[in-house]
């Protein structure tokens, strides 16, 4: 790993330390979550104002052919539907962003939606996300990621939890078209950390934390 | 007669204002302890309640209130609901 690479990551982890997992989360949490793989970064730096709805600030890194794009833009971010059961949680998240695309020194409007939904007990997840940008610089970005996990042990409040996970993902616009990766998630408290290697040997290091 | 009853008063003042109530709550949706967290923090800092626990594999939050506190079920909806979650049942 070169040292650009370490500093890059504990600046990640540093800037975690400032400010959450889901789209909303309770009302009233502050959070933010960083998503680091070689193709792709995306920043969150969220506020739940209602339990339904939070704002956030939304940076996102795209390693295409021809370059590094940068997208940045405020986001609004709604729960549309939640089932409680006793054993059980399922969401549906959608939400909308307009804000800059910044490729080779030229900045451009772009606008970007997104619909997520996701099922979990204390033993099994799953998740599937699509999201769409549209911009003046060029065609549409879309991608979409899949998920699903099962817990080893069901941890309680006090404990770490751990989740082995695989993640599939595609992305027909970046450098990587689609990526496979089997990944380990940890969490204890309010602290929930990612890492894995996908099939082609791209490391990938996620971080969320919300308070 | 005046020291019996003196005695009862003050038996019956003391039992009322070390009287602690534990209020249990079984929630739906409750499955992670990372989303979870927000339930401890807003119950916390609620100025009637001593002490919150969250048990996952039972689906129940457990509230010690303070002596002489209460804190109504409309209260204990509003900060679950407002996390997220469905009140399944109250007891106390």
């Amino acid at each position: 790993m070169t040292a650009l690479r370490l500093l890059i990551i504990l600046n990640l982890i540093a800037m975690a330390s400032l400010a959450h997992a889901h789209p909303v989360a309770y009302k009233g949490a502050t959070g933010v979550m960083t998503w680091n793989q070689p193709f792709l970064g995306d920043d969150w730096l969220t506020y739940s104002f209602r339990p339904d709805a939070a704002v956030a600030a939304r940076h996102m890194r795209f390693e295409v052919p021809e370059g590094r794009l940068h997208f940045y833009g405020p986001q609004l971010d709604y729960l549309a539907k939640r089932w409680n059961q006793l054993d059980s949680q399922a969401n549906i998240y959608l939400y909308g962003s307009y804000g800059g695309l910044n490729f080779q020194d030229r900045t451009h409007g772009a606008g970007f939606g997104g619909v997520e939904a996701d099922a979990e007990s204390r033993k099994h997840f799953v998740m599937i996300r699509y999201e769409k940008m549209w911009s003046d610089l060029g065609p549409d970005f879309y991608h979409a990621e899949f998920r699903l996990g099962i817990a080893p042990y069901e941890a309680e409040m006090n404990e770490i939890a751990s989740w082995l996970m695989v993640q599939y993902q595609w992305h027909p616009m970046l450098t990587r078209k689609y990526a496979i990766t089997p990944l380990i998630r940890l969490f204890y408290k309010n602290v929930l950390f990612e890492s894995g290697v996908s099939t082609d040997g791209d490391w990938m290091l996620n971080f969320m934390f919300h308070f | 007669m005046i020291k019996w009853f003196l005695a009862f008063f003050i038996l019956f003042t003391t039992s009322v204002l070390a009287y602690t109530k534990t209020v249990k709550i079984t929630v739906k949706g409750m499955v992670c302890g990372f989303c979870a967290q927000g339930v401890i923090k807003k119950f916390k800092s609620e100025p009637a309640i001593a002490k919150v626990e969250v048990s996952l594999e039972k689906k129940l939050v457990t509230l010690d209130l303070k002596k002489g506190q209460d804190f109504a079920d409309h209260k204990i909806e509003e900060i679950l609901t407002d996390a997220g979650y469905d009140v399944e049942k109250i007891e106390r």
